[in-house]
Order: C-alpha cells, then structure tokens, then sequence
C-alpha cells in the first residue's frame, strides 16, 4: 500500500554550481504516472536514499517543462549528501507541496522582487513565470543582494535579467563583500531597499531569504508605509511530513508547509512574536 | 523548622542573592520545585515528606541560570547534597556563587505513602555543614538499613542470556520520552548525544537498538557520576528500574577505583583522572 | 442489557480467537492498555491508565517505505487481526475523533485511516474521575459516548450496562439490543458532580501571547517529552533514517532539536517560547483551525509531569493577565 511518505523515484539529470556552497540540481521523476504539476512557490522534499529528507522551494517554473529545479545549499548532513550525488543518481521526491505564488492577483500588478543569499531560489520560479508573460505584469524590479559577488546565485540569469529594459535590476553585495571591480551597489539589502524607496502604490513586494533578512526587509516596508496585504513573503522553518500533520511548522495557528509557504506580512504580522527569533 | 526555612530564605532574597531554589506549591496545590525571586515567596515555601525532587537539577538549567552568574540560594536534602559535590567536582557551578541551605531529612515516601528505598539506607539525613552555609531541622531519629543491592545481586546471578532477555523487556518498555535524562541533574550536555542528528548515534525511535542505546550509553556516561537520588526512577513512567542499573555501574567503580561520587565537592573523576595505581584491566575481575 | 464481569469476560476469550484485544492491565504497581492473551488480565476497576490508546492508532514507531536498490518500497502498518480497544475512558475515546482532524482531514494518513477502521472501540463509563481529572471543562463528560462503538456503565456491583452506539459495537455486543444507547441521567450527573478539577480556557488567549506570564509559568519545565508522550491528542512526530527505512516515530514540540534548523538556528530556542506554543497550540489555534480544542482533560500532563507542573493550570493563570 503506497503511502504518503514514499517518495516518487527520480535522477540527478543536471548539476550548476552556483557558489561555494550551493548547487543547483535539475531532477526527472523516473515515472510518468503522474504530472508533477506544481506552482512558482512551492516546495517539494527531497529524499538522498539512507541519509534523510529536506525541504527544498521549487527553483523552476512550470513552463520549464524538461527538469525539476531547486537549488541546495551545504548545511547539514542532508545537503552535504545532495553535493555529493553525481548525475543520474537516484533521489527520491514528494510534492509539490504548500500554496504558490497567488498569480493571478499579480497580473497587471507592479512588482518588486526583493532576495538575499539562496533566498533568490524561490523569487527564480516566479520571475521566470512572470518574464514568460512579461505584458500580463506592470514594472518589474528585482532588488538581490548577496554577502560577496561570488556568493551570488544564478549568476547567468542575473546578467539575462541586467540585459533586459523591460526590468530594472538593482544588485548590491554586504558591506565589506565587495570586490575590486563591483560596480553596483555595497549595503545591506534591507539598507539598499530603504533607500531605493520604492512607493505603496499598487504594486506588490515579494521577499524572500535568510530569516533575518526578511525581518528586517519586512520592518522596512512598515516605513515606508506599504500596506501589508501587498508584502508576499515565503517562510521556511523545520520540516518534516510537508503536509501539515507533524506539528512542526507552525507559525502560530498556520503551518509553513500548508497554509504557507507564501505568506501574505498582513497574514504573519499577527505572529511575529512567535517567529521574532528566526 | 519550616518557618525557620522561610524566613532564611526570606532573608537571601532581601540580600544579595537573585532567586533560591526551593520547594513550593505549584498552581494546583501540590508540592513541586519553585523559584522564590521576593522575598514574600518565601512565604509560599513547603517541607513535607514529599519534597523528593533533586534541585540541584535547576544549576544546569540554562534557561533558569543564564549566565551563571548570578548569586542564588538552592535548598537541598543530604542527598542532593552529594549531587552539588558532583557538579562542584564538575565546574559546573560555582561554589561562591551559591547559598547552600541545607535540611535534615526524615526521609520521603512515594505516591502510596511508602518511604522511599534510597530513604531506607539513606546515611546522609544530616547534611555535612562543612559543604553548606546553613543546616536548617531537628536531628534526624531514623537508623539506616545497610544496602543490600538486592535488585543487583538478582540480576548478577542470572546468565548472560537471562540478562539480555531480562534488559531487553524493560528497555521495550520506554518511550523515549526523555524525562529520565531530563529530570537527572548530571545530565546536563549542550546537546545530548541521543538527540545528535549528524550523525545519528542513538536512532530517535522507541526502536529496539535505539532503547538499548540510550539506556546503556547513559549508564555508562554516569558511571561514577551518579549519587542514586533516585529521580530517573520515580519519573519514569514506564517503570523502568533504572536506579537498579545505575547502582550497578556505580558499585563497579567504587571496587575498581575506590570512588564514591559526591563525598566531597573536589574531587577527581576517575573516568577523567590518571593514578598510577589505577586497576590493571588484567587484574580486574570479570562480573 | 445488563452484564457481569465474566459474562463480558467469556465474550472477550471468544473474540481473542479472531481479533487482537486491548485492555488495561496491572503492571509494576500501574495500568496501562495492553494487547491481552487472556480477560484474566484485564483490570476491570482501573481509575487511570498510564499511556492512553493513541499508540494504537499512531504508532510509537511505524516502518513508512524501506529502500530498494530501484527505488523505494512502502510497507504495510495495516494489522492483521481487528483490534477491540475495551475499556476506553470517555476522554481517550474522545480523543481519536480530535486527532482524526489532522490524520483523517484533506490528505488522509493511510494507516492512521486503516487502524481506526479496523478497531472498535467499546468505552467504560468514568465514575472515579482522579483530583486531576477536568474533562468537562474542555467540551467532554465523564459518562461521554464520543469516539466509542459501544459502552459500558458500571452499576456498582461489578455488573456493566451494556449499551451499542454503532454497528461495530452491534458486532461485538449481537446479544445485546440496541435501541437505546443513552447514559442514564443519574449516572451522569452523578459522574460529573465527581469532577473536582474545573479550568477556563479564555476566549482572548491570544491577546496574552507576548506576556511575560510564559516565562514565569515555564520556569521549572524541564523539557522533556512526557506530557507529550502521554497525551492522548498530543500528535507531533518525525520522520527518520534507520538502516534501510524510514520510519516516523513520536516526537515531542519542547525538544531541543524540534525547531531547529540544519544550519543551527532556532525560532523557539528559549525555553518558555516552547512552552507557550505548546498551550497555545492545543488551546488557540487547533480550535481555530479545526473547531475544537486538543484537550480531553484527561489529567495525564499533571498527573505525571515530574516536577508537577500542569498543563490545565498554565491555561487558567492566563486570563488573570
């Protein structure tokens, strides 16, 4: 009897390293029972055989047809494993799991895309769905930052992205991560977002990365007085079973995995208290 | 004697000292460890014969000691008194920093009104003053009963496999619910090898290898560490005889090594200390 | 219909031919719910059980898929024999409907799913609730009929009244008629005029959750798992590697490592934050994600926390706050 907990066979078909510390893996199901039909912002469990399980956002978005992308980096036993398969490995997946992106109350929209480190991963999915249907949006901006130009991912994209005119790309690295030949900006981005000063009009923000990023990224937007309802943001906490039934994501009544992990400030606001640590 | 208690620690709380450990009510009526921070607490604080916890648990409570620091008052039985000499022999505590208040004991019972087994051959209801700053309670009238290590002795005489079998059913028994790690005063790891993830020593699940693990490797980081307050035993609500396996690996290390844990606050662990006439593991009877 | 012990006992030995029993049993001074070989070994005056029947549909430990060189191969937790659990107390029967919400809810859990079918639960009406004991504070009763196929009222005389309250109860019990499945009026008021223990669960509970009161309340909490383990709605798991399988085994929310992430970090690192989440997980936001709150009363947190701390008095103090 198959059981929710089984994963679904699957092979390392590609790997990009992105940084000294995290690689992209580009996955096929070995089984094509059934479509792997997911949306730009949800997560799936990636299983190394005899080693463990961990959660991973879908980098990719549904219109890249070919592989399963998430990007992974080196912190634990688990994704130490994950940089050590070659290709055509055997994983194991489960998902997609957890809400999206809510794209259609992004059509026609402005959007401001704010990521730090490998919180870029998530943001990646959806700016590709975006850039697919690029009139279906308003003005684009993307705002990344990293600790060090080489602790950048998706270098390659981020320079498709600079080349475009029809988006506006503000990259910046910690203050002390430049480099000699860095020509763009040097702060923090919470820092760099303050002072690019975006406007609350009506456009939406979505923000993701290390936790203490989005803290501070999310206090920023407090001052400059946007409405919380127009913040999107994905959480990541432990995980285990995914699917809301192991207690262990919740952020106050809501589960990271189930109700999450996109979040609206306005829905979390409430329960800040309870991740003000993270 | 209690009201000499309370206004002692009434009198620490005026003072110097942050909080005292001490024994109170809890919010249902029942004897329980309390932190008194005023000193009105100390009006709250109880003695009875059911004042079996070991406080010195809360000198490795991290939460609770911060950053160690801080003056504070603890209030402890002759037994747990052995426990601080532990943890003084350890450096886990600071000795200045505490106010030792000790109480002479007529010994605890259990839930049925049962005096306790460690009670029974209990020779240290009054406390040495020389490890406290106060000794508080009339002189105890009871004659101990010399151990016999009976519960020991049984399981000495069984065959290798009768043990096995007979370990085996009780550590079945756990639920690796951890209240037996958790209530001990000497378990105090930053992070305890049975909950490591990477790598995962000690499996996480009531598994049969992952009990076996935990109870045996726990004995073993104990030995010669454990003054047998009893508490894993009393909490564990599987009725695990754990006690019976600690006084096992303790009267090892008292035949091998001579060492009785907690006779004094400066002494050197064996399993940590090198003397030259330490026992030839040659030498050494096989049990 | 009204029934005596051995008469209830002869039925048990029969149904021990084909189905797996569980019962209370008297060990090391203790009950708790067993699989029994025989109704000699039940205890039929029992007050409290130890462990209640959660482990009988949520395993300590369960085998989820075990590897292949190909893949990965589920395994079966589906029993073989049906179980009877005998003997349940109201606020243990109650409790599997409380944890169906999350198991049985928008992605069923296959074997919780095939366990709870498979049993049937026959209840014993409560009429020595324990100086712990607050059941009907939380929505239950002493004499409550959820969650059970069938139930018995004792009358006093080691004699049960017999009554069905499903059709696996009608297949345990064919003998006994079933057209009226109430608990006698007397019995109940009289069951809960016996509880001593009454809590408040405030309604504003959340207003209080950046109160000091949770670090004071928390103070001599020791961590450890016991509550949890013990708890008849309390479900939290994880799920590990052992050898060539994975296996999801229990797991308790104020561990150390619960919310810790592979990188080090911990949202709840403070001891009192794991306290709090856990009250307010079972009190504020499972009633507001599944309308009812995770807690039958039946005294387990209190009555065995080693430093007697209880659950039911951090609920209380709060509303003072």
């Amino acid at each position: 009897m198959k059981n929710l907990y089984t994963p679904r066979a699957a092979r390392v078909k590609g790997i990009v390293p992105e940084t000294r510390d995290v690689r992209t893996l580009r996955l096929a199901l070995e089984d094509a029972d059934e479509p792997f039909d997911f949306a730009p912002g949800q997560f799936l469990e990636l299983s190394v055989p005899r080693v463990g399980e961990a959660t991973f956002c879908i980098a990719s978005c549904p219109g890249d047809t070919e592989h399963i992308e998430c990007s992974v980096k080196r912190v634990g036993a688990v994704t130490e494993a994950i940089h050590m398969l070659d290709l055509e490995s055997l994983v194991g997946i489960r998902g997609p799991y957890g809400n999206g992106f809510p794209m259609e109350t992004l059509k026609g929209k402005d959007l401001l895309f704010v990521g730090g480190g490998i919180g870029l991963a998530p943001l990646r999915g959806l700016i590709r769905e975006v850039l697919r249907a690029r009139d279906d949006y308003g003005a684009l901006t993307i705002l990344y930052g990293a600790r060090t130009p080489a602790d950048m991912v998706y270098k390659d994209e981020l320079d498709v992205w600079q080349g475009r005119d029809d988006v506006r790309t503000v990259l910046t690295v910690d203050p002390g991560g430049e480099t000699p030949d860095w020509k763009a900006e040097v702060g923090y981005v919470p820092d760099v977002l303050r002072k690019t000063a975006p406007k609350p009009d009506a456009g939406v923000a979505v923000v993701c990365g290390p936790p203490i990023m989005i803290r501070l990224t999310l206090a920023v937007f407090d001052e400059l007085d946007f409405d919380a309802e127009c913040i999107l943001t994905t959480l990541e906490l432990k995980m285990k079973c995914g699917i809301g039934q192991c207690g262990r994501c919740n952020v106050g009544p809501l589960y990271v995995c189930k109700d999450g992990p996109v979040f609206t400030y306005a829905q979390i606001k409430e329960f800040m208290e309870d991740i003000l640590h993270i | 004697m209690l009201d000499e208690l309370k206004q002692h620690v009434r009198d620490l709380l005026a003072g110097d000292v942050a909080f005292v450990v001490a024994y109170g009510e809890s919010a249902d009526g029942r004897t329980a460890p309390v932190l008194a921070r005023e000193p009105a607490d100390a009006d709250g604080l109880v003695w009875n014969d059911r004042c079996y916890f070991n406080l010195t648990r809360y000198l490795t409570d991290r939460d609770v000691m911060g950053d160690g620091e801080a003056k504070i008052g603890i209030v402890v039985k002759g037994c747990d008194l052995k426990t601080l000499n532990v943890l003084l022999s350890e450096k886990q505590v600071k000795r200045e920093n505490l106010a030792v208040v000790a109480v002479r004991c007529e010994g605890m019972k259990d839930a049925d009104g049962n005096l306790l087994a460690k009670c029974e051959t209990c020779t240290v209801a009054d406390p040495d003053p020389s490890f406290c700053d106060r000794v508080i309670g009339p002189v105890p009238q009871r004659e101990p009963r010399e151990d016999d290590y009976k519960d020991v002795d049984e399981i000495e005489a069984m065959s290798p496999a009768e043990r096995l079998a007979y370990w085996s059913a009780e550590f079945d028994r756990c639920l690796r619910c951890d209240a037996c790690r958790n209530i001990c005063p000497l378990c105090y790891c930053r992070e305890c090898l049975a909950s490591q993830h990477d790598p995962r020593w000690i499996p996480a699940s009531s598994s049969i290898a992952g009990n076996r693990l935990f109870h045996i490797v726990r004995a073993f980081h104990l030995a010669g560490r454990c003054t047998n307050c009893g508490e894993c035993e009393r909490v564990c609500p599987a009725g695990i005889p754990i006690t019976t396996l600690m006084r096992k690996m303790g009267s090892v290390v008292r035949d091998d090594f001579g060492f009785e844990p907690g006779a004094t606050p400066d002494q050197r662990p064996p399993l940590v200390s090198f003397a030259h006439n330490d026992p030839d593991p040659e030498e050494v009877k096989a049990p | 219909m009204i029934a005596k012990r051995d008469q209830l006992g002869a039925q048990i030995a029969e149904l021990l031919e084909t189905m797996e029993i569980v019962a209370p049993v008297r060990e090391r001074g203790r009950v708790y719910f067993r699989a029994v070989r025989s109704p000699d070994d039940i205890a039929w005056d029992y007050g409290t059980s130890v462990n209640s029947i959660k482990e009988f549909f949520l395993p300590p430990r369960q085998v989820l898929f075990c590897y292949t060189s190909g893949g990965f191969k589920p395994v079966s937790a589906v029993p073989e024999k049906p179980r009877v659990i005998f003997l349940a107390r109201p606020c243990d029967a109650r409790a599997l409907n409380i944890m169906d919400k999350v198991f049985l809810g928008d992605r069923p859990d296959e074997t919780y799913a095939a366990l709870r079918e498979h049993a049937t639960i026959v209840g014993l009406a409560c009429d020595r609730p324990d100086q712990h004991c607050f059941c009907t504070s939380v929505g239950g009763s002493p004499a409550g009929t959820e969650g059970m196929d069938a139930i018995l009222i004792p009358t006093g005389d080691g004699s049960y009244d017999v009554k069905i309250l499903s059709d696996k109860g009608r297949a345990i019990f064919p003998d006994v008629p079933g057209d009226d499945s109430t608990v006698p009026d007397e019995f109940v008021q009289k069951a809960e005029a016996a509880i001593r223990r009454h809590i408040t669960v405030p309604d504003n509970i959340r207003d209080s959750f950046a109160s000091d009161y949770w670090r004071e309340v928390s103070e001599t909490c020791l961590k450890c798992g016991l509550c949890s383990h013990l708890c008849p709605t309390c479900h939290c798991f994880d799920i590990v590697e052992e050898g060539d399988c994975r296996v999801r085994c229990w797991d308790y929310c104020q561990s150390d490592t619960f919310t810790r992430i592979a990188a080090g970090h911990d949202h709840r690192a403070e001891k009192f934050s794991r306290c709090r989440n856990r009250v307010y997980h079972k009190f504020d936001y499972y009633p507001e994600n599944f309308g009812v709150v995770a807690c039958v009363g039946c005294g387990r947190c209190a009555r065995h926390c080693p430093v007697n701390n209880g659950i039911a008095d951090l609920v209380n103090g709060v509303d003072a706050r």
